[in-house]
């Protein structure tokens, strides 16, 4: 294929504590993939253990960069999950 | 212009109906006699072969022809008749010179046949007739051949069938503008049978959801369990989605409610008690705000009601409740921000809060040289229902004290039983969902996104890892 015909989307994704990873990915990638690149960048086996937001809103693994609208420039939040159960505080 | 062009087609519409031409019977020459019979067929003949210019030499040769005598039979009085009848059709033919032009002029017009024409026809029908009226048991069988399908009648018969074609279409139009008109009745019916929320028509002090018991508990039995066993390894296969739902997947099931307790503010606008709450991440981003300074936006955004879906601006409301989550400690704590009182209400289902060491307030960096009015008084809530020693229902209880609260209901002291909630939200939840599916509604998107950033610029030092 011809250079120019594709055309690359940069992400950034920004972890809680400010570092950012950039990403560059066709517009018909899954979510998943970036997210698993992101996660094994990050050293972590799963990638559902970060929770991914634009602009507040989850992203969902199944969809891809069009579907979610995202475009050159965005910046994704990745979120470490939170548990809570409440029993671990009467130990 | 695109209602000039509307009403135009419309009046083209109409013309054709309502104008001289429109449904008539076919006209039919009666061709009953042998010698009009022929002369008949040869007169469609010439008609269906003749070009404009030449049907009036080519219908003298007709007349011409028809000198030639009856073959069937020479009886006196046929003659006679014979006769009589050429002398008509020279008559006619006389008549038909005059015509001719006329014919041109209307059919490069492409309008059915003039007035005298037909009178033409009429005519000849006429001098027929007389013939006919001895000789039917003879022609029927012939009569039943000679059906003129002449261009004038196909003609007809085309413009009869582009009326019925117009007035299908318009018919049709008619037909389809009722049903838009039913459609959107129907949408504006369903609009207002949708649920805007899962919790719509079902209060938390109530009795709960008992009718729609038995159809979750009929698709928990036949259609969750059942595809888990198909499964070979139908206990791994179990496990490991029941772990997913219950603990890797705690926050977003507190956001999932939160958002429907959110959006139920939003469509109770007529309602005093003005709410709204935060994504679950909130504290994070208050707590990072110092580390990660795009966070302190994030925080700004969430107060004027961007950053969150379905998101009120705080100014708007009374209450905000925010979902806590210590994550060293494994435990969810709600907090109210009570805005009109300048307080911050503390709620939790467990003795943590005793537990816990007080943060002492004017230590902190923040707070030196403030008065104690300055910041928001905190108090914790006490005498709700709290959560058994050894569960694990935090969570569900600090959504279950948002809901009590969003409906302004006193949470109680006692009488919640955490089976209980679990089910409700689980059941409620599905039921939605399926409501959702089936009626092919989406949520309503009411979301102010926030503007983009206009420019973006990246270092070309970074490292950038690309993905096919």
């Amino acid at each position: 294929m011809a250079e120019g015909s594709r055309k690359f989307i940069k992400l950034k994704i920004k972890a809680q504590d400010d570092t950012i990873l950039h990403f560059k990915v066709n517009p018909s990638t899954i979510m998943k993939d970036i997210f698993m690149s992101y996660s094994s960048k990050k050293q972590m086996m799963n990638y559902k253990v970060f929770r991914f937001f634009f602009d507040g809103k989850r992203l969902s693994p199944k969809k891809t960069v069009n579907e979610l609208g995202l475009k050159n420039g965005d910046e994704i939040d990745a979120m470490i999950h939170q548990d809570g159960g409440g029993s671990a505080c009467n130990y | 212009m695109g209602g000039g062009r509307a009403m135009e087609r419309k009046r083209t519409m109409v013309v054709p109906v309502s104008g001289p031409f429109g449904k008539r019977k076919s006209d039919r020459l009666p061709a009953c006699c042998l010698e009009g019979h022929v002369l008949l067929i040869r007169f469609d003949e010439m008609i269906k072969e003749a070009s404009s210019m030449t049907i009036a030499q080519s219908f003298i040769g007709v007349a011409s022809s028809s000198n030639i005598k009856c073959s069937f039979c020479l009886c006196e009085e046929c003659e006679q008749q014979h006769d009589y009848f050429i002398s008509r059709v020279k008559e006619l033919i006389d008549i038909f010179k005059e015509m001719t032009y006329n014919i041109v002029v209307h059919t490069s017009k492409k309008i059915s046949q003039p007035l005298k024409f037909k009178r033409l026809k009429k005519s000849i029908s006429q001098s027929l007739s007389i013939i006919s009226e001895r000789k039917k048991s003879m022609t029927t069988a012939l009569v039943s051949h000679s059906n003129p399908k002449g261009k004038e009648n196909e003609k007809e018969k085309e413009k009869e069938k582009e009326e019925e074609e117009e007035e299908e279409e318009k018919e049709k139009e008619k037909e389809q503008e009722k049903e838009k008109e039913e459609k959107e009745k129907e949408q504006e019916k369903k609009k207002e049978e949708e649920q805007q929320y899962p919790f719509e028509g079902f209060i938390i002090d109530g009795k709960g959801p008992t009718e729609l018991m038995a159809s979750f508990s009929q698709w928990i039995n036949e259609g969750f369990y059942k595809h888990h066993e198909k499964k070979r390894d139908k206990d791994d296969h179990y496990l490991s989605n029941c772990s997913d739902l219950e603990f890797k997947q705690l926050d977003f099931y507190v956001d999932v409610i939160l958002y429907y307790l959110r959006k139920k503010s939003k469509q109770q606008s007529h309602s005093k008690y003005r709410y709204t709450t935060t994504n679950c991440f909130f504290k994070i981003y208050i707590d990072n705000g110092s580390v990660v300074p795009e966070y302190e936006n994030k925080i700004v955004g969430t107060i004027k009601g961007f950053g969150i879906p379905v998101g009120l601006p705080l100014h708007l409301t009374y209450e905000v409740h925010v979902p806590v989550n210590f994550n060293g400690e494994f435990h969810w704590v709600l907090v109210v921000i009570v805005l009109k009182e300048r307080r911050i209400k503390y709620l939790e289902s467990s003795g943590f809060y005793e537990k816990k060491d007080r943060t002492n307030w004017s230590v902190l960096e923040s707070y030196q040289g403030k008065k104690k009015s300055h910041p928001f008084e905190a108090i914790h809530a006490t005498g709700i229902a709290q959560q058994a020693s050894n569960s694990l229902d935090c969570e569900v209880f600090v959504i279950a004290y948002v809901e009590f609260l969003s409906d302004e209901l006193q949470i109680p002291f006692d009488g919640i039983i955490y089976q209980f909630l679990h089910l409700r939200y689980a059941l409620l939840l599905w039921n939605y969902g399926i409501l959702k599916a089936w009626s092919g509604y989406v949520s309503n998107n009411e979301d102010t996104q926030r503007p983009r950033p206009k420019k973006v610029k990246f270092d070309e030092n970074v490292v950038v890892t690309t993905i096919d």
